[in-house]
């Protein structure tokens, strides 16, 4: 794996140093002169009933002639999915900003991914480790019964990346190298004491679907290179900032990022992937929209983001680079 | 009064204490895995940290039950259903000698644990007779899944220091760091070998060279036309051309549908080893003679 140089993160150390308590507004109206871009609004029931594909045997058979090589858990790949797929409801947040978490604003949770996003790349970490260190972050601030302090905030993540790492990877960064990240503001000590705080509020469920992986999945299926699939993770990846898509179910998602990379590749909708998923393009409608409109919006905003310079390097095929299509021509 | 009486020291897992208990709340005993959280600087361990995630995911009659999660400031204490013993005592109690039902119906529970696991994607890593409890009932439950891992749809590269050299398949043996559900069928067959020779190892090896030269001797050296990416293993190391032994020579006390079982977990190229699903629906166990005695 190439390594990305992040020429930003020494700035980017105290990522709300400038935020305290005072100038936060507590009000929910403020959130408004933020300015943020209009939303599609994202109505829970688009995201219900999670479809559970239940395999017949002959596509069995022939899923399982796609992941024959040596890398692909052949046997089991539709049951892994099946199973994978029934537990994808329980990592949804609730929205935390307005009561629960009220001095934090969708801005910060920003910030704060985009400094999660430059760490994984630091220490090249897997994208898996991101995906859950942000669910994990999600997860805790909507179901703790404690107010967050705006200082503490940056500690809540970077613990739960420090507990995604552990979970994750081979060989997980040490508590030294997290907490000289935050630029030692929080000891040791208080670290500690997060993780256990974050474990049994989250339940200790770290036994959880990402889109990321079904990414590579799907791109097994439909045959593609790696430029599709970037494209496809870079949508995907875009979805972490943006509050509302964290309503969406994994497998949602990850197929949606499939149909507009497809699309933007000027490749038909792969009927496979409507076969392995259980999702058609019509089903997906909502998420896709949303999707397209979170990539024009990437696309057009002159300050670059972390996760659009990531893409844009070429070991990234420089997709972030490529044209969106209106979304009146997807359908 | 605490929840908790410690009555005696079990052992030492790979990681933390284990004692037996007597839960005052419920009436029943059990069994308390402590891991101490203020030995180092590093908080809870990634391999507790794994194991109570993933079990938590398990429930099923042969996987331990993982009855619920304490963690205080200083330590993190696990409560598992207590199991009188593990397989390795219980080789040791029965004298060198199974009833080749008991193999049948534990070899069976091996199966479906593992089977289970493998369609939650998740595979244990470090199987051997040590890490399998036996309970009164004669029932077999996969335990201490201290260095099992999820595994994305597909498996990623993780470590290749996983399983006790004894059950580790050749592919491992030679630096195989991609590896799936099949590393669990192998240490399976081992452990199959194992129980029907009334606890001797089929393959006790002392470094990774003897071990493929035990296992070679065995089943024979693999060629090229049986296991094609042999030569891609990271660390593949060439052996004389032993040919296949008879497997009735080495594990006496199997019939012949136990040896074409064992036979398909011993097959050196990983892809083409027998899955859990498979394995369930051979003959060993569905045929006139296979019926798995309840015990």
């Amino acid at each position: 794996m190439p390594t990305v140089v992040v020429h930003n993160l020494e700035n980017a150390r105290i990522i709300l140093g400038n935020v305290t308590n005072e100038i936060q507004p507590l009000d929910v109206k403020d959130k408004t002169k933020l300015n943020f871009p209009s939303k599609t609004t994202v109505k829970p029931n688009d995201n219900k009933p999670i479809h559970i594909p239940i395999p017949c045997s002959n596509e069995l058979k022939e899923f399982s002639d796609i992941f024959s090589d040596l890398e692909y858990n052949n046997e089991y790949i539709l049951e892994v999915y099946s199973n994978t797929a029934k537990l994808e409801h329980r990592f949804i947040p609730v929205d935390y900003f307005s009561v629960e978490q009220h001095r934090v604003t969708e801005k910060m949770r920003t910030i704060l991914i985009e400094w999660l996003v430059q760490i994984q790349e630091e220490f090249q970490l897997c994208h898996e480790t991101l995906y859950k260190a942000v669910i994990i972050k999600d997860l805790y601030l909507s179901r703790t019964t404690d107010c967050i302090k705006l200082e503490e905030y940056q500690l809540v993540g970077a613990c739960s990346l420090w507990i995604a790492s552990k979970y994750e990877e081979i060989y997980p960064p040490n508590l030294a190298n997290f907490s000289s990240l935050c630029d030692n503001i929080y000891s040791k000590r208080r670290f500690m004491q997060m993780e256990r705080d974050i474990m049994r509020t989250i339940d200790f469920q770290l036994y959880m679907p990402v889109p990321y992986t079904l990414t590579r999945v799907l791109n097994k299926i439909v045959d593609g290179n790696m430029a599709l699939l970037t494209l496809a993770r870079y949508i995907c990846e875009l979805t972490l900032v943006n509050f509302d898509c964290c309503q969406f179910a994994s497998s949602r998602v990850a197929t949606s990022c499939f149909f507009i990379a497809l699309k933007m590749y000027e490749h038909d909708w792969s009927q496979k992937i409507q076969e392995f998923t259980g999702y058609s393009p019509f089903s997906l409608k909502p998420v896709i929209i949303k999707l397209n409109e979170i990539l024009h919006e990437s696309f057009q905003n002159k300050k670059k983001t972390q996760i659009r310079l990531k893409y844009i390097h070429p070991v990234f095929f420089k997709v972030a680079q490529k044209s969106p299509i209106p979304t009146s021509a997807l359908f | 009064m605490s929840r908790y009486d410690k009555l005696e020291k079990i052992g030492e897992g790979t990681y933390g204490t284990v004692y037996k208990a007597f839960d005052n709340t419920t009436g029943s005993v059990v069994a308390l895995k402590r891991v101490r959280l203020d030995l180092d600087d590093e908080g809870v361990p990634s391999s507790a940290l794994r194991e109570v995630c993933l079990l938590k995911e398990l429930k099923h009659p042969n996987i331990v039950l993982i009855k619920d999660v304490i963690v205080t400031d200083g330590k993190l204490t696990m409560v598992f259903e207590y199991c009188d013993q593990d397989l390795k005592k219980y080789f040791d109690c029965h004298k060198s000698y199974m009833d080749p039902l008991v193999v049948k119906s534990f070899m069976h529970q091996l199966l479906l644990g593992l089977q289970f696991c493998h369609a939650k994607h998740i595979f244990h890593r470090d199987l051997k007779p040590q890490n399998l409890l036996i309970t009164k009932k004669g029932e077999l439950k996969l335990a201490d899944f201290g260095l099992a891992r999820s595994f994305g749809i597909p498996v990623k590269q993780f470590s290749e220091e996983v399983v006790t050299l004894w059950y580790r398949p050749p592919d491992v043996l030679m630096g195989t760091k991609i590896y799936k559900t099949s590393i669990d069928m192998w240490s399976a067959g081992c452990i199959f070998a194992e129980m029907a020779q009334g606890g001797r190892p089929l393959f006790p090896g002392n470094d990774v060279q003897e071990q493929l030269k035990r296992i070679y001797k065995v089943v024979g050296t693999s060629s090229e036309a049986d296991w094609p990416d042999m030569r891609k293993c990271p660390d593949y190391l060439e052996f004389p051309m032993y040919p296949a032994a008879n497997l009735k020579v080495h594990v006496t006390n199997l019939d012949e549908f136990g040896i074409n079982l064992l036979k398909k977990h011993l097959v050196c190229n990983p892809s083409a080893r027998i899955s859990a699903d498979e394995a369930l629906k051979h003959v060993f166990f569905t045929g006139s003679q296979g019926a798995c005695r309840k015990m």
